[in-house]
Protein backbone atom coordinates (compact mmCIF):
# COMPACT_ATOMS: atom_id res chain seq x y z
CA UNK A 1 0.00 0.00 0.00
CA UNK A 2 1.52 3.25 -0.97
CA UNK A 3 1.31 6.33 0.80
CA UNK A 4 -0.69 9.44 0.40
CA UNK A 5 1.42 11.67 -2.02
CA UNK A 6 0.97 14.67 0.30
CA UNK A 7 2.80 12.95 3.09
CA UNK A 8 5.49 11.65 1.80
CA UNK A 9 9.17 13.52 2.47
CA UNK A 10 9.88 15.99 -0.21
CA UNK A 11 13.38 15.22 -2.30
CA UNK A 12 15.43 18.51 -1.14
CA UNK A 13 18.25 18.67 -2.03
CA UNK A 14 20.38 20.36 0.44
CA UNK A 15 21.70 24.29 0.15
CA UNK A 16 25.39 22.82 0.80
CA UNK A 17 24.87 20.49 -1.87
CA UNK A 18 23.92 23.27 -4.68
CA UNK A 19 25.75 25.78 -3.18
CA UNK A 20 28.98 24.27 -2.32
CA UNK A 21 29.46 20.03 -2.75
CA UNK A 22 28.10 21.10 -6.83
CA UNK A 23 30.56 24.12 -7.65
CA UNK A 24 33.05 22.54 -6.45
CA UNK A 25 32.92 18.99 -7.99
CA UNK A 26 33.18 21.13 -11.50
CA UNK A 27 35.93 23.58 -10.20
CA UNK A 28 37.69 20.38 -9.63
CA UNK A 29 37.35 18.75 -12.66
CA UNK A 30 37.72 21.68 -14.77
CA UNK A 31 41.02 22.94 -12.80
CA UNK A 32 42.18 18.84 -13.21
CA UNK A 33 42.12 19.18 -16.73
CA UNK A 34 43.68 22.28 -16.89
CA UNK A 35 46.45 21.19 -15.01
CA UNK A 36 46.51 18.04 -17.48
CA UNK A 37 46.88 20.01 -20.80
CA UNK A 38 49.06 22.51 -19.13
CA UNK A 39 51.87 19.76 -19.10
CA UNK A 40 51.02 17.05 -21.63
CA UNK A 41 52.21 17.75 -25.01
CA UNK A 42 51.98 15.64 -28.65
CA UNK A 43 54.61 16.89 -31.25
CA UNK A 44 52.43 15.38 -33.49
CA UNK A 45 49.85 17.90 -33.17
CA UNK A 46 50.22 21.36 -34.94
CA UNK A 47 50.42 24.33 -33.83
CA UNK A 48 48.79 26.14 -31.66
CA UNK A 49 47.18 22.89 -30.27
CA UNK A 50 49.86 21.56 -28.08
CA UNK A 51 48.16 19.02 -26.26
CA UNK A 52 45.29 16.62 -27.04
CA UNK A 53 43.03 18.70 -24.19
CA UNK A 54 43.89 22.04 -25.91
CA UNK A 55 40.64 22.27 -27.97
CA UNK A 56 38.96 21.16 -24.43
CA UNK A 57 40.36 23.81 -22.83
CA UNK A 58 39.87 26.28 -25.28
CA UNK A 59 36.43 25.34 -25.01
CA UNK A 60 35.91 25.50 -21.21
CA UNK A 61 38.19 28.56 -21.11
CA UNK A 62 35.11 30.59 -23.37
CA UNK A 63 32.62 29.27 -20.90
CA UNK A 64 34.74 30.75 -18.00
CA UNK A 65 34.72 33.99 -19.63
CA UNK A 66 30.97 33.85 -20.28
CA UNK A 67 29.68 32.64 -16.35
CA UNK A 68 32.63 35.06 -15.20
CA UNK A 69 30.68 37.92 -16.97
CA UNK A 70 27.46 36.72 -14.96
CA UNK A 71 29.49 36.94 -11.98
CA UNK A 72 29.75 40.72 -12.89
CA UNK A 73 26.34 41.10 -14.05
CA UNK A 74 25.36 39.82 -10.60
CA UNK A 75 27.60 41.61 -8.10
CA UNK A 76 26.54 45.01 -10.49
CA UNK A 77 22.48 44.32 -9.96
CA UNK A 78 23.07 43.37 -6.25
CA UNK A 79 24.86 46.53 -6.15
CA UNK A 80 21.88 49.25 -7.89
CA UNK A 81 19.31 46.36 -5.86
CA UNK A 82 20.81 48.02 -2.45
CA UNK A 83 20.97 51.53 -3.28
CA UNK A 84 17.16 51.17 -4.97
CA UNK A 85 16.34 49.84 -1.54
CA UNK A 86 18.14 52.94 0.22
CA UNK A 87 16.20 54.93 -2.02
CA UNK A 88 12.61 53.23 -1.56
CA UNK A 89 13.41 54.29 2.16
CA UNK A 90 10.68 56.64 3.45
CA UNK A 91 12.89 58.80 5.14
CA UNK A 92 14.91 61.18 3.00
CA UNK A 93 18.61 60.15 4.00
CA UNK A 94 22.14 60.92 3.32
CA UNK A 95 22.61 57.21 2.08
CA UNK A 96 19.02 57.50 0.06
CA UNK A 97 20.21 60.30 -2.00
CA UNK A 98 23.93 58.14 -2.33
CA UNK A 99 22.17 55.42 -3.99
CA UNK A 100 19.31 57.70 -6.31
CA UNK A 101 22.93 59.42 -7.52
CA UNK A 102 24.48 56.03 -8.20
CA UNK A 103 21.38 54.83 -9.73
CA UNK A 104 20.78 57.74 -11.71
CA UNK A 105 24.62 58.26 -13.21
CA UNK A 106 24.23 54.27 -14.15
CA UNK A 107 21.40 55.04 -16.30
CA UNK A 108 23.16 58.29 -17.83
CA UNK A 109 26.28 56.21 -18.35
CA UNK A 110 23.91 53.15 -20.06
CA UNK A 111 22.13 55.33 -22.05
CA UNK A 112 25.33 57.79 -23.51
CA UNK A 113 26.75 54.33 -24.22
CA UNK A 114 23.96 53.32 -26.51
CA UNK A 115 23.21 56.62 -28.01
CA UNK A 116 26.59 58.26 -28.47
CA UNK A 117 28.88 57.21 -31.68
CA UNK A 118 31.06 54.74 -30.84
CA UNK A 119 29.60 53.75 -28.04
CA UNK A 120 31.54 53.51 -24.88
CA UNK A 121 34.71 53.40 -26.61
CA UNK A 122 34.27 56.65 -28.56
CA UNK A 123 35.30 60.10 -28.06
CA UNK A 124 32.45 61.72 -27.18
CA UNK A 125 31.37 58.74 -24.24
CA UNK A 126 35.15 58.96 -23.03
CA UNK A 127 34.77 62.63 -22.55
CA UNK A 128 31.98 62.72 -19.78
CA UNK A 129 33.37 59.80 -17.94
CA UNK A 130 36.95 61.73 -17.66
CA UNK A 131 34.74 64.77 -17.32
CA UNK A 132 33.08 63.51 -14.48
CA UNK A 133 33.86 59.87 -13.06
CA UNK A 134 37.67 60.09 -13.66
CA UNK A 135 38.23 63.86 -11.98
CA UNK A 136 35.84 62.66 -8.97
CA UNK A 137 38.56 60.64 -7.93
CA UNK A 138 41.08 62.82 -8.52
CA UNK A 139 41.32 63.89 -5.45
CA UNK A 140 43.02 60.44 -4.44
CA UNK A 141 46.86 62.07 -5.80
CA UNK A 142 46.17 64.51 -2.72
CA UNK A 143 45.53 61.43 -0.35
CA UNK A 144 48.55 60.09 -1.60
CA UNK A 145 50.81 62.93 -0.23
CA UNK A 146 50.35 60.92 2.75
CA UNK A 147 52.40 57.87 2.21
CA UNK A 148 55.92 60.23 2.13
CA UNK A 149 54.23 61.58 5.22
CA UNK A 150 54.19 57.90 6.63
CA UNK A 151 57.59 57.49 5.38
CA UNK A 152 59.00 60.42 6.84
CA UNK A 153 56.88 59.47 10.39
CA UNK A 154 56.87 56.23 10.45
CA UNK A 155 61.07 55.21 9.46
CA UNK A 156 62.53 54.40 12.97
CA UNK A 157 66.24 52.57 13.41
CA UNK A 158 64.60 50.95 16.07
CA UNK A 159 65.60 47.10 14.56
CA UNK A 160 68.22 45.73 12.34
CA UNK A 161 65.58 45.68 10.17
CA UNK A 162 63.51 48.70 10.24
CA UNK A 163 66.84 50.47 9.92
CA UNK A 164 67.82 48.52 6.50
CA UNK A 165 64.45 49.48 5.20
CA UNK A 166 65.21 52.99 6.04
CA UNK A 167 68.55 53.20 4.54
CA UNK A 168 67.78 51.02 1.32
CA UNK A 169 65.07 54.20 1.13
CA UNK A 170 67.11 56.63 1.67
CA UNK A 171 70.32 55.91 -0.44
CA UNK A 172 67.15 55.17 -3.44
CA UNK A 173 66.14 58.78 -2.89
CA UNK A 174 69.29 60.30 -3.00
CA UNK A 175 70.00 58.30 -6.47
CA UNK A 176 66.30 59.83 -7.42
CA UNK A 177 67.59 63.51 -6.37
CA UNK A 178 69.73 64.69 -9.25
CA UNK A 179 71.33 67.37 -6.91
CA UNK A 180 72.56 64.55 -4.28
CA UNK A 181 74.35 62.54 -7.14
CA UNK A 182 75.73 65.92 -8.48
CA UNK A 183 77.40 66.53 -5.01
CA UNK A 184 78.68 62.89 -4.70
CA UNK A 185 78.38 60.56 -7.92
CA UNK A 186 78.71 57.58 -6.16
CA UNK A 187 74.77 58.14 -4.69
CA UNK A 188 73.63 56.64 -8.36
CA UNK A 189 75.34 53.69 -8.51
CA UNK A 190 74.75 52.71 -4.88
CA UNK A 191 71.13 52.92 -5.66
CA UNK A 192 70.83 51.22 -8.47
CA UNK A 193 72.87 48.37 -6.46
CA UNK A 194 70.63 48.03 -3.94
CA UNK A 195 67.54 48.34 -6.63
CA UNK A 196 69.27 45.55 -8.94
CA UNK A 197 71.08 43.08 -6.73
CA UNK A 198 69.38 42.93 -3.22
CA UNK A 199 66.00 44.06 -4.14
CA UNK A 200 65.84 41.79 -6.96
CA UNK A 201 67.18 38.86 -4.98
CA UNK A 202 64.52 39.49 -2.46
CA UNK A 203 61.80 40.03 -4.89
CA UNK A 204 62.32 36.38 -6.79
CA UNK A 205 62.61 34.95 -3.04
CA UNK A 206 59.02 36.45 -2.26
CA UNK A 207 57.26 35.42 -5.58
CA UNK A 208 58.92 31.85 -5.73
CA UNK A 209 57.53 31.55 -1.94
CA UNK A 210 53.90 33.22 -2.56
CA UNK A 211 54.42 30.96 -5.42
CA UNK A 212 54.44 27.73 -3.39
CA UNK A 213 51.87 29.11 -1.28
CA UNK A 214 49.13 29.82 -4.17
CA UNK A 215 49.91 26.47 -5.48
CA UNK A 216 49.16 24.92 -1.85
CA UNK A 217 45.97 26.80 -1.82
CA UNK A 218 45.09 25.70 -5.13
CA UNK A 219 45.57 22.11 -4.33
CA UNK A 220 43.44 22.46 -1.12
CA UNK A 221 40.74 23.67 -3.43
CA UNK A 222 41.26 20.80 -5.86
CA UNK A 223 39.97 18.94 -3.30
CA UNK A 224 37.48 20.77 -1.58
CA UNK A 225 39.22 21.93 1.28
CA UNK A 226 40.05 25.60 0.70
CA UNK A 227 36.61 26.77 2.36
CA UNK A 228 37.87 30.89 1.37
CA UNK A 229 35.49 30.65 -1.61
CA UNK A 230 32.44 28.57 -0.70
CA UNK A 231 32.50 27.85 2.50
CA UNK A 232 29.25 28.32 4.49
CA UNK A 233 27.87 29.10 8.22
CA UNK A 234 25.00 27.38 7.62
CA UNK A 235 24.45 23.99 6.17
CA UNK B 1 51.69 11.64 -25.22
CA UNK B 2 54.68 13.40 -23.04
CA UNK B 3 55.49 15.99 -20.72
CA UNK B 4 55.31 19.58 -22.49
CA UNK B 5 58.92 20.20 -23.56
CA UNK B 6 60.48 23.11 -21.35
CA UNK B 7 58.00 22.22 -18.75
CA UNK B 8 59.50 19.30 -16.80
CA UNK B 9 61.11 21.58 -13.91
CA UNK B 10 57.66 22.82 -13.44
CA UNK B 11 56.13 19.54 -12.97
CA UNK B 12 58.33 18.22 -10.82
CA UNK B 13 57.80 21.21 -8.47
CA UNK B 14 54.03 20.52 -8.46
CA UNK B 15 54.33 16.67 -7.88
CA UNK B 16 56.33 17.69 -4.90
CA UNK B 17 54.44 20.23 -3.88
CA UNK B 18 51.31 18.04 -4.11
CA UNK B 19 52.72 15.42 -2.39
CA UNK B 20 53.75 16.95 0.47
CA UNK B 21 50.47 19.04 0.78
CA UNK B 22 48.08 16.28 0.52
CA UNK B 23 50.46 14.39 3.01
CA UNK B 24 49.72 16.53 5.54
CA UNK B 25 46.09 16.95 4.27
CA UNK B 26 46.21 13.05 5.38
CA UNK B 27 47.66 13.45 8.14
CA UNK B 28 45.37 15.88 9.45
CA UNK B 29 42.58 14.62 8.77
CA UNK B 30 43.54 10.97 10.43
CA UNK B 31 43.98 13.45 13.34
CA UNK B 32 47.22 14.38 13.39
CA UNK B 33 46.81 18.41 13.33
CA UNK B 34 50.52 19.95 12.75
CA UNK B 35 51.40 22.52 15.47
CA UNK B 36 51.59 25.66 13.80
CA UNK B 37 52.81 29.19 15.37
CA UNK B 38 50.94 31.65 16.17
CA UNK B 39 50.55 34.63 13.88
CA UNK B 40 50.70 37.74 15.59
CA UNK B 41 48.26 38.82 12.59
CA UNK B 42 45.40 36.97 13.45
CA UNK B 43 45.37 37.39 17.37
CA UNK B 44 45.83 40.77 16.95
CA UNK B 45 42.30 40.70 14.90
CA UNK B 46 40.53 39.93 18.37
CA UNK B 47 42.31 42.69 19.85
CA UNK B 48 41.20 45.26 17.11
CA UNK B 49 37.35 43.94 17.67
CA UNK B 50 37.86 44.58 21.42
CA UNK B 51 38.92 47.62 20.74
CA UNK B 52 35.79 48.26 18.27
CA UNK B 53 33.71 46.96 21.55
CA UNK B 54 35.57 49.59 24.05
CA UNK B 55 35.51 52.74 21.85
CA UNK B 56 32.06 52.10 19.57
CA UNK B 57 34.25 53.23 16.81
CA UNK B 58 33.46 50.81 13.76
CA UNK B 59 36.45 47.73 12.11
CA UNK B 60 37.12 48.03 8.31
CA UNK B 61 37.37 44.73 7.09
CA UNK B 62 38.15 44.11 3.27
CA UNK B 63 40.21 41.58 0.89
CA UNK B 64 41.82 44.56 -0.98
CA UNK B 65 40.25 47.10 -3.78
CA UNK B 66 41.77 44.58 -6.65
CA UNK B 67 40.20 41.37 -4.89
CA UNK B 68 39.18 40.21 -8.37
CA UNK B 69 37.66 35.99 -8.64
CA UNK B 70 39.92 35.11 -11.87
CA UNK B 71 43.50 35.95 -12.29
CA UNK B 72 46.19 36.22 -10.66
CA UNK B 73 44.71 38.07 -7.99
CA UNK B 74 41.84 35.25 -7.18
CA UNK B 75 44.24 33.48 -4.28
CA UNK B 76 44.65 36.63 -2.42
CA UNK B 77 41.30 37.25 -2.98
CA UNK B 78 40.15 33.67 -1.50
CA UNK B 79 42.54 34.20 1.59
CA UNK B 80 41.13 37.58 2.30
CA UNK B 81 37.78 35.93 2.43
CA UNK B 82 38.89 33.67 4.85
CA UNK B 83 40.46 36.40 7.07
CA UNK B 84 36.68 38.47 6.63
CA UNK B 85 34.58 35.74 7.86
CA UNK B 86 37.09 35.31 11.07
CA UNK B 87 37.11 39.14 11.81
CA UNK B 88 33.20 38.91 10.88
CA UNK B 89 32.46 36.43 13.32
CA UNK B 90 34.60 38.01 16.11
CA UNK B 91 32.74 41.36 15.48
CA UNK B 92 29.04 40.13 15.74
CA UNK B 93 29.61 37.99 18.35
CA UNK B 94 31.25 40.52 20.89
CA UNK B 95 28.99 43.74 19.34
CA UNK B 96 31.72 45.43 17.46
CA UNK B 97 30.54 47.08 14.33
CA UNK B 98 32.04 46.16 11.20
CA UNK B 99 32.25 48.23 7.66
CA UNK B 100 33.03 45.63 4.50
CA UNK B 101 34.69 48.01 1.54
CA UNK B 102 33.41 45.78 -1.59
CA UNK B 103 36.38 45.72 -3.98
CA UNK B 104 36.18 47.77 -7.03
CA UNK B 105 34.54 44.94 -9.46
CA UNK B 106 31.50 44.20 -7.89
CA UNK B 107 31.97 40.54 -8.41
CA UNK B 108 33.15 39.78 -4.57
CA UNK B 109 29.94 41.73 -3.26
CA UNK B 110 27.77 38.99 -3.20
CA UNK B 111 30.30 36.94 -1.53
CA UNK B 112 31.24 39.20 1.22
CA UNK B 113 27.94 40.26 1.96
CA UNK B 114 26.51 36.70 2.21
CA UNK B 115 29.71 36.18 4.64
CA UNK B 116 28.17 38.86 6.74
CA UNK B 117 24.61 37.95 6.54
CA UNK B 118 25.70 34.03 7.60
CA UNK B 119 28.01 34.84 9.81
CA UNK B 120 25.43 37.26 11.74
CA UNK B 121 22.46 34.50 11.37
CA UNK B 122 24.87 31.67 12.59
CA UNK B 123 25.89 33.82 15.77
CA UNK B 124 22.39 34.09 16.52
CA UNK B 125 22.25 37.70 15.98
CA UNK B 126 20.27 38.13 12.31
CA UNK B 127 20.14 41.65 13.61
CA UNK B 128 23.93 42.80 13.20
CA UNK B 129 24.09 42.18 9.55
CA UNK B 130 23.85 45.91 8.49
CA UNK B 131 23.44 45.90 4.37
CA UNK B 132 24.84 49.65 4.56
CA UNK B 133 27.88 48.45 6.51
CA UNK B 134 28.64 47.11 2.59
CA UNK B 135 29.89 49.40 0.75
CA UNK B 136 30.82 49.99 -2.79
CA UNK B 137 32.63 53.22 -3.66
CA UNK B 138 33.59 52.50 -7.26
CA UNK B 139 34.81 51.18 -10.21
CA UNK B 140 38.57 52.68 -10.23
CA UNK B 141 40.62 52.93 -7.27
CA UNK B 142 40.71 56.78 -6.73
CA UNK B 143 37.23 56.39 -5.76
CA UNK B 144 37.86 53.62 -3.98
CA UNK B 145 40.19 55.11 -2.04
CA UNK B 146 38.78 59.08 -1.31
CA UNK B 147 35.54 56.89 -0.59
CA UNK B 148 36.76 54.48 2.15
CA UNK B 149 38.84 57.75 3.39
CA UNK B 150 35.75 59.81 3.69
CA UNK B 151 33.68 57.15 5.30
CA UNK B 152 36.95 56.47 8.20
CA UNK B 153 37.29 60.47 8.78
CA UNK B 154 33.42 60.58 9.02
CA UNK B 155 33.04 56.83 11.30
CA UNK B 156 35.86 57.03 12.62
CA UNK B 157 38.10 53.86 13.13
CA UNK B 158 38.79 51.04 15.96
CA UNK B 159 40.78 49.00 13.29
CA UNK B 160 41.55 48.67 9.75
CA UNK B 161 41.99 44.93 8.69
CA UNK B 162 43.17 44.53 5.09
CA UNK B 163 44.67 41.31 4.45
CA UNK B 164 44.03 40.30 0.15
CA UNK B 165 44.56 42.18 -3.32
CA UNK B 166 45.47 45.77 -2.33
CA UNK B 167 46.78 48.80 -4.45
CA UNK B 168 48.97 51.60 -3.34
CA UNK B 169 45.64 54.13 -3.82
CA UNK B 170 42.67 52.16 -3.31
CA UNK B 171 43.64 50.54 -0.35
CA UNK B 172 46.95 51.15 1.35
CA UNK B 173 46.58 55.11 1.66
CA UNK B 174 42.96 54.51 3.51
CA UNK B 175 44.81 52.54 5.90
CA UNK B 176 47.09 55.18 6.23
CA UNK B 177 44.35 57.10 7.03
CA UNK B 178 42.99 54.24 9.24
CA UNK B 179 46.13 54.73 11.64
CA UNK B 180 46.20 58.56 11.73
CA UNK B 181 42.02 58.33 13.02
CA UNK B 182 43.68 55.84 15.82
CA UNK B 183 42.61 52.23 14.16
CA UNK B 184 45.20 48.99 14.50
CA UNK B 185 46.34 48.66 11.17
CA UNK B 186 46.69 44.95 10.37
CA UNK B 187 47.12 43.18 6.54
CA UNK B 188 49.01 42.97 3.85
CA UNK B 189 49.09 41.90 0.16
CA UNK B 190 51.21 38.99 -1.88
CA UNK B 191 51.84 42.58 -4.30
CA UNK B 192 55.28 42.66 -4.28
CA UNK B 193 55.50 46.11 -5.09
CA UNK B 194 53.58 46.92 -1.68
CA UNK B 195 55.58 45.49 0.65
CA UNK B 196 56.88 48.55 1.33
CA UNK B 197 53.64 50.08 2.18
CA UNK B 198 52.65 47.39 4.70
CA UNK B 199 55.70 47.42 6.19
CA UNK B 200 55.28 51.52 6.92
CA UNK B 201 51.79 51.43 7.47
CA UNK B 202 50.28 48.06 9.57
CA UNK B 203 50.94 47.62 12.96
CA UNK B 204 50.62 43.80 11.45
CA UNK B 205 51.63 43.56 8.19
CA UNK B 206 51.76 40.10 6.59
CA UNK B 207 54.17 39.99 3.67
CA UNK B 208 53.34 37.98 0.77
CA UNK B 209 52.72 34.27 1.17
CA UNK B 210 51.90 35.52 4.97
CA UNK B 211 48.58 36.50 3.10
CA UNK B 212 47.78 33.11 2.43
CA UNK B 213 48.76 31.83 6.02
CA UNK B 214 46.69 34.40 7.79
CA UNK B 215 43.68 33.01 5.36
CA UNK B 216 44.51 28.97 6.31
CA UNK B 217 45.10 29.92 10.11
CA UNK B 218 41.72 32.31 10.25
CA UNK B 219 39.79 29.14 8.96
CA UNK B 220 40.54 27.64 12.04
CA UNK B 221 40.14 23.90 10.14
CA UNK B 222 43.18 21.71 10.98
CA UNK B 223 43.13 20.44 7.96
CA UNK B 224 43.26 23.72 6.23
CA UNK B 225 46.60 25.03 8.27
CA UNK B 226 48.09 21.89 7.88
CA UNK B 227 48.84 22.16 4.30
CA UNK B 228 51.07 24.91 4.99
CA UNK B 229 53.87 22.69 7.06
CA UNK B 230 53.65 21.04 3.10
CA UNK B 231 54.23 24.36 1.15
CA UNK B 232 57.15 24.96 3.80
CA UNK B 233 58.92 22.13 3.19
CA UNK B 234 58.44 22.49 -0.64
CA UNK B 235 60.28 25.65 -0.09
CA UNK B 236 62.90 24.24 2.08
CA UNK B 237 63.30 21.72 -0.81
CA UNK B 238 63.70 24.51 -2.83
CA UNK B 239 66.13 26.49 -0.72
CA UNK B 240 68.49 23.05 -0.77
CA UNK B 241 68.23 22.82 -4.80
CA UNK B 242 69.46 26.69 -5.19
CA UNK B 243 72.69 25.64 -3.57
CA UNK B 244 73.26 22.72 -5.44
CA UNK B 245 72.35 24.44 -9.01
CA UNK B 246 74.93 27.08 -7.74
CA UNK B 247 77.49 24.65 -6.51
CA UNK B 248 77.00 22.92 -10.25
CA UNK B 249 77.15 25.61 -12.30
CA UNK B 250 79.97 26.68 -10.83
CA UNK B 251 81.17 23.71 -11.45
CA UNK B 252 80.70 24.43 -15.35
CA UNK B 253 77.72 22.59 -15.63
CA UNK B 254 74.70 23.87 -17.56
CA UNK B 255 72.27 24.08 -15.07
CA UNK B 256 70.82 27.71 -15.09
CA UNK B 257 72.43 28.58 -18.40
CA UNK B 258 69.46 30.71 -20.45
CA UNK B 259 66.94 28.81 -22.48
CA UNK B 260 69.48 25.48 -22.22
CA UNK B 261 70.02 24.89 -19.12
CA UNK B 262 68.28 21.84 -17.23
CA UNK B 263 66.12 23.64 -15.04
CA UNK B 264 64.40 25.29 -18.40
CA UNK B 265 63.44 21.96 -20.31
Amino acid sequence: MTEPASTKPAVVMSKRTYQRQIPLFIVSLVGAIFIAEYFTANPELKPPIKSPLTPLTSELTAWGTIIYAFTLLFGYVGLLRYQARRVQQRKTTRLAVLGGTCIGAAAVFTILGIVLPGGITGSQFRMWYTYIVTFAGGGMYTAWVHHPYNSYRYFRLTSIESAMMFLSWILICLRELSMFVAIWEPFYAIGTWIEGVPNTAVQRAALAAYGIGSLVLALRALVWKEPGLVEMEMA
Amino acid sequence: MSIAVGRYTEFILMVITAFATYYYLWQALRGKPQELREMVQITAISDAVDRGVETGRPVYVSPGDMAYLSGMYAPMTIAGMNVIRYTARLAVRKGARIILPVPCNPEAMPLIDGIFREVCVAEGKPEAYKRDDVIYYGVDQSHHSMGLTATIAREGCAAAIFCGATRGGGTNSPAGWAREFGGIVIGGTARYLHQGSWAMLADYPAFMDDTNAMGAVASGDDVVKASLVGGDIVKLVIVAFLFVAIVLAAAGLPVVTPKTGWIFQ
